[in-house]
């Protein structure tokens, strides 16, 4: 009989060859997909966020648990209508204008859907256009921008700006985060939060949500 | 102490003495420590030094070859000497539709530049899903092509017997090993890969460590007699933690670097600078290991790598400091000129003590810095490293 917890440790491992295994059997078994999902899958995660902020798991293997977390995933996925998964709440996420790096964002990306947020990710070089559309399109409960340069740091400050004067600012909090940034820089441009990484960002996002 | 050249100066640095002052390093490593075009352009308005001709050191950075002049007014010591690129290739430049430029480089890598943006990057990875026939069949660039010394040893002998600057010769893809595989595979596939498919990086590592060696020999023929310094590179660090386990580390990436720099300091007596950003202190007593001389930037705000006295006690007289001369992220551009010559003068207090400093900027300076930031920034490397050794 396979078990919940023996799926989160798979994940943990990021060995996505018994991820599946595990997860069909559960399945055979009678198991609920999104009990799979929340207990087994996200379960695995939550293992890892931890251990990736604490510097006991490094990018590579947190990337590897990600990748055998979606293996799972992929099975039933499908079998879920929308309103079975209780969802965190809704982030859209992206890299501001004139910034290509990404492995920080979707790092941090990767942690808040382990936590059960559902996410919308831009992707890069998104102006402050791109990303109002996305705030009266989606409609987040939390917008994360990234900037990983000391040039490109000044757009946080220009997109928080132009959400002031679209008029969206207040429709959802506004969290940053990137090399160059810090909880002071955050304050200084009013955005809601800061974090330095994934699991923090997850962690944030939660305590935004009840705040 | 009779006046030295710059180069005896430098050598008596890496060597872990003490010279007449601390070297000064500007745009000797060619991509490193020098400036975006952009900040060059605002520098040279301020002094009132005007040369519309300016020569970009290294494409995807769009940073410069400081001009003589700037080199005189602020003392610097070091001269870079870089390749060419194969016979008959050259940059195309192409546009998207959404404003960004890009180029496809000799390896079939796509660089952007995106349309607001200062540099290029690397977002398209020729050899991305690969397999161990797709390795074999890579068209391999040649690293012994005439095109890339062409006019090298001409110029090393002239700088060599004409200046007495200390040459730092760059290699090949950026000096880099592993983030040259990423270039090819893609940056999330060489991570995941390091753990799934190891194999296959260890033989693209095996490829370019042998494109590198191979690149190097033609290299050091043509001008190791002529020059001090090379470059090594590969970023082990985020802001706050090691990229990789420092046990993967190891296994995947450190018995190439070795390689390449037992090669090298066999070929030639040349010191060798590794340059290596972010939160890196816990690889240092690795790069001791691996006999890198000296190690560039010093990323001062990255975890672990602010006390840079420190790093001294604890390194000093193996691994020699080349960079640490601000904080880039939140004082050079930050900070007022007077802020930034205490950060100067702490760094220099610090590090200075028995040789093994040369003195640089944290990477490349930006445009966001102001012009007076940047002069009392150079002015304060010449001011606190001279009065360091002054006996």
């Amino acid at each position: 009989m396979a078990t919940m917890m023996e799926v989160a440790q798979a994940v943990t491992d990021g060995n996505d060859v018994s991820v599946r295994a595990l997860v069909n059997q559960l399945l055979a078994e009678g198991n609920r997909p999104a009990a799979i999902i929340q207990q087994g899958l996200l379960g695995g995660m939550a293992i890892v966020g931890p251990l990736f902020r604490d510097g006991e798991m490094f990018v590579p293997e947190v990337l590897v648990s990600v990748r055998a977390m979606k293996a799972g995933l992929e099975i039933v996925k499908p079998m879920i209508s929308d309103t079975d998964m209780p969802k965190a709440g809704k982030i859209v996420i992206g890299t501001v204008k004139g910034d290509l790096h990404d492995i920080g964002k979707n790092l941090v990306a990767m942690m808040m859907e382990s936590n059960g947020f559902e996410v919308v990710d831009l992707g890069i070089d998104i102006s402050p256009e791109t990303f109002i559309q996305a705030i009266k399109d989606e409609k987040p409960d939390i917008v994360a921008m990234s900037a990983l340069l000391t040039t490109t740091r000044p757009a946080l400050d220009e997109t928080i700006k132009a959400f002031v004067a679209a008029g969206v600012r207040e429709s959802c909090k506004v969290i940053v985060g990137g090399a160059p940034i810090d909880q002071a820089y955050a304050d200084k441009i009013g955005a809601d939060g800061y974090a330095p990484e994934g699991s923090s960002a997850a962690e944030l996002c939660k305590q935004l949500m009840t705040a | 102490m009779d006046k030295m050249t710059s180069r005896e100066r430098v050598r008596r640095a890496l060597n872990h003495q003490e010279a007449d002052r601390v070297p000064i390093d500007i745009g000797g490593i060619c991509m490193l420590t020098t400036l975006h075009r952009d900040a060059y352009a605002k520098l040279k308005n301020h002094l009132g030094y005007r040369n519309d001709d300016v020569t970009i050191s290294y494409f995807p950075s769009q940073c410069v070859l400081p001009d003589e002049f700037i080199r005189q007014r602020f003392h610097a010591d070091c001269y870079p000497l870089y390749l060419g690129n194969a016979t008959g290739w050259t940059i195309q430049l192409q546009k998207e539709a959404d404003g960004s430029t890009f180029y496809m480089d000799e390896w079939g890598i796509k660089w952007k530049c995106p349309s607001s943006g200062l540099y290029f990057d690397p977002v398209g990875h020729p050899l991305k899903d690969f397999t161990m026939e797709d390795i074999d069949r890579f068209p391999w660039p040649d690293p012994r092509d005439p095109g890339r010394l062409a006019g090298l040893k001409q110029k090393a002998k002239d700088l060599y017997e004409n200046t007495g600057y200390a040459l730092v010769m760059h290699g090949a893809l950026g000096n880099g090993l592993y983030v040259a595989v990423q270039w090819l595979i893609g940056h999330e596939e060489y991570f995941v890969n390091t753990i799934v498919k190891p194999d296959l990086i260890h033989a693209l590592m095996e490829k370019i460590t042998a494109y590198h060696i191979a690149q190097w020999d033609a290299i050091l023929d043509e001008v190791g007699k002529y020059i001090d310094v090379v470059v090594m590179s590969d970023d082990l660090g985020t802001q706050t933690y090691p990229i990789m386990n420092p046990k993967k580390y190891r296994e995947m990436v450190k018995p190439y670097q070795m390689r390449i720099a037992n090669f090298i300091k066999s070929k030639a007596d040349v010191k060798i600078v590794y340059h290596c950003d972010g939160a890196i202190y816990t690889f240092l007593p690795d790069f001791v290991d691996i006999g890198f001389d000296a190690l560039n930037p010093v990323q001062v705000t990255a975890d672990g790598m602010d006390d840079t006295a420190r790093l001294k006690r604890e390194f000093g007289d193996k691994l020699s400091f080349w960079g640490a001369g601000c904080d880039s992220q939140g004082v050079l551009s930050q900070k007022s000129p007077a802020e930034v010559r205490d950060e100067v003068q702490r760094r220099v207090g610090d590090l200075a003590a028995g040789g093994g400093l040369i003195l640089s900027s944290i990477h490349n300076i930006q445009r966001d810095v102001p012009a007076e930031n940047m002069v009392a920034f150079y002015d304060a490397l010449y001011e606190f490293g001279t009065a360091a050794y002054r006996k």
